[in-house]
């Protein structure tokens, strides 16, 4: 069966009021908004939606927000890691209560661990629900921690809901190591980037990415995506370097510089929990004119 | 300082890197060098260049060096010929590099300094000295995995531009693909004075993203594939180039755990024999020959090559 994970996927933000509680009505409006502009899915709370900064409570109370408001347009994924491992299985159980399409797990935090660990992990893990399973590998991130082909290799034969991979090195190597060995054992594995960056990975067998930029600038994201899978390589070179500019401007206080571009785009989401930093109106001042150089302004859609 | 070929038509595209053979007593193997030169330049090379890491570089003397750059420009005078000059001392990458311009090379490759770690500013500095009277196009190469994780940062490249009239070809062996978009956006704002070049056999994210030139370790071992992969890439035809480059990622993961070694062991499988390697690198032993023989024949991925030196 095809994977449904596939195209330019949304890993909305978490809206937050000015004392940080959760804002839940703004947080419909998100999902609302990604849906209406092209998102193929809904994956909630990646790292930008602040996920270690939120309860196992307050996730759980969110990740049904987003299977109601999506009400079956389209896939909805819940991002399980947590710092302890028993709260990733906690919230992997309750994603599958709550009727959500999969679950998005990453190596565990922290510990530097062997591939006989990383594997025993997603074993458990996968084996504990019935959901589909997509993996995130963020070496750069964790310490070097990485799914790497073998390990790969090693899941895909054994777990029949382990799907796919978010790969986020962004690293020519690894991703086509990984969807070398992959596709050869299931042709439907999501081979999926983390961030936009479709123009290297889709040649490689790439199906799609988790996007950054979408709360900014979805008509760009889909833009780029639809060049990439029609093989329209000129269109594509000059698209993904003006989305690589995006990112580059918000991985600076990623996800607080987001937000703040958000505020410019009419869809104010309130501050950043701390440690993170809240955008201030210096950054954000810095972040419309590079909006406005960039044309989004004209481009993108204004508010809800 | 020019190089004896035009500068206007300098295309290096697919650039195959040369190994170095060695005799038994640790000399350099020339009448086998003949025959690998002869080889590349029947077998795909558009340009060539040495010696390369892959030609165990820094296990050879500056004297060494120079004569083999010297014999390479002797015996080819049509195709470009690209010279490996980096060293721990700027000064020493500087007289190499006047060497090899002076003696007819087309081009210079210059990586970070070997050991050494030094500031940005000083690192410009290194780079702009050994290029400073050289109008020939020069490759720097950023190669932060093999070098202790000295990466070439934009604003270094920044500092080249503005004092280089001629161009410059950033040569990519880290494969990060953020640094790649950025260096295409910053040919963009530079009238395509600084160009992508790949230098790694994972060509095909590089070339989407908009390198032209594929510096192949492979050339000696599986010419046709690397030769397929730089044709589908030119024409952008990126699709059908995937197989192509999922069997070339095959051929490296087999061999990466060999190193150079596992290069000439794998050029001896196909019937051209590069002799020994110079220590510290040693060639396989009896079983480790076997066992990389019996990988490479099982994979199936050089059925299609031909054997021995000739076409």
């Amino acid at each position: 069966m095809a994977s449904k994970f596939k195209g330019v996927m949304q890993s909305p933000v978490t809206p937050l009021k000015e004392d940080f509680s959760l804002d839940l009505q703004t947080f419909e409006k998100v999902i609302d908004f990604h849906i209406r502009t092209g998102a193929t899915a809904i994956s909630w709370p990646h790292h930008k939606g602040e996920s270690l900064n939120l309860t196992i409570d307050e996730r759980k109370y969110f990740a049904e927000a987003a299977v109601r408001v999506a009400n079956a347009r389209v896939p909805v994924t819940i991002h399980v890691s947590a710092l302890a491992v028993e709260d990733t299985h906690d919230l992997a159980r309750h994603a599958e209560s709550i009727g959500a399409d999969g679950i998005l797990a990453i190596t565990p935090y922290i510990w530097s661990l062997t591939p006989d660990s990383i594997y025993n992990y997603f074993v458990r893990l996968c084996e504990s629900i019935e959901l589909p399973v997509l993996s995130y590998n963020s070496p750069s991130y964790l310490a070097g921690v990485k799914m790497s082909s073998e390990l790969i290799e090693r899941l895909v034969c054994k777990l029949p809901n382990f799907i796919g991979v978010k790969e986020a090195s962004f690293n020519s190597e690894t991703f086509i190591e990984i969807s070398r060995v992959a596709l050869k054992l299931n042709p439907d594995f999501a081979m999926l980037t983390g961030v936009e960056f479709l123009l290297p990975s889709v040649p490689l067998g790439g199906v799609g990415c988790y996007s950054a930029a979408g709360s900014i600038c979805p008509n760009l994201c889909l833009q780029l995506y639809k060049s990439c899978i029609s093989g329209e390589w000129e269109e594509a070179r000059i698209l993904q370097n003006k989305v690589t500019r995006i990112w580059h401007l918000f991985k600076d206080q990623y996800p607080s510089s987001l937000k703040g571009g958000m505020v410019i785009m009419g869809r104010p989401v309130g501050p950043t929990r701390s440690p993170l930093p809240t955008a201030d109106a210096e950054r954000c001042k810095y972040i419309q004119s590079e909006l406005e150089d960039l044309g989004i302004l004209e481009s993108e859609p204004y508010g809800w | 300082m020019d190089g004896n070929r035009d500068m206007m038509l300098f295309a290096p595209e697919l650039v195959h890197s040369l190994l170095t053979p060695f005799k038994e007593d640790n000399s350099i193997d020339y009448n086998t060098y003949d025959k690998i030169i002869e080889f590349h330049l029947s077998n795909g090379a558009d340009s060539l260049a040495l010696p390369m890491h892959i030609g165990e570089y820094v296990s050879l003397s500056n004297a060494e060096k120079r004569d083999l750059i010297s014999f390479v420009l002797m015996k080819e005078k049509n195709i470009p010929v690209i010279a490996h000059v980096s060293d721990a001392g700027t000064k020493i990458a500087e007289d190499l590099s006047f060497f090899a311009i002076d003696s007819g090379a087309s081009s210079i490759v210059v990586t970070t300094p070997y050991y050494w770690t030094p500031p940005a500013s000083m690192l410009l500095e290194h780079f702009l000295t050994i290029t400073k009277n050289i109008r020939s196009p020069i490759f720097i190469h950023n190669d932060p995995s093999n070098m202790g994780n000295a990466k070439i940062s934009i604003n270094i490249l920044n500092g080249l531009l503005a004092s280089r009239a001629n161009s410059i070809y950033l040569l990519d062996s880290s494969l990060d693909w953020q640094f790649m978009i950025e260096l295409v956006t910053l040919a963009e704002k530079n009238d395509s004075k600084i160009q992508l070049a790949s230098g790694t056999d994972y060509y095909l994210s590089a070339a989407a993203i908009g390198a032209n030139t594929y510096f192949s370790s492979l050339g000696l071992i599986a010419p046709k594939l690397v030769r397929r992969l730089y044709d589908y890439c030119k024409i952008d035809s990126l699709f059908e180039a995937r197989k192509v480059q999922e069997a070339i990622a095959k051929l490296l993961y087999i061999l990466k755990p060999y190193g150079v070694p596992g290069l000439k062991a794998a050029s001896k499988y196909m019937g051209r024999d590069c002799g020994y390697c110079r220590e510290p690198l040693n060639i396989l032993s009896d079983e480790q020959q076997k066992t990389l023989e019996g990988q490479l024949k099982k994979s199936q991925l050089l059925k299609n090559e031909i054997i021995g030196w000739n076409r």
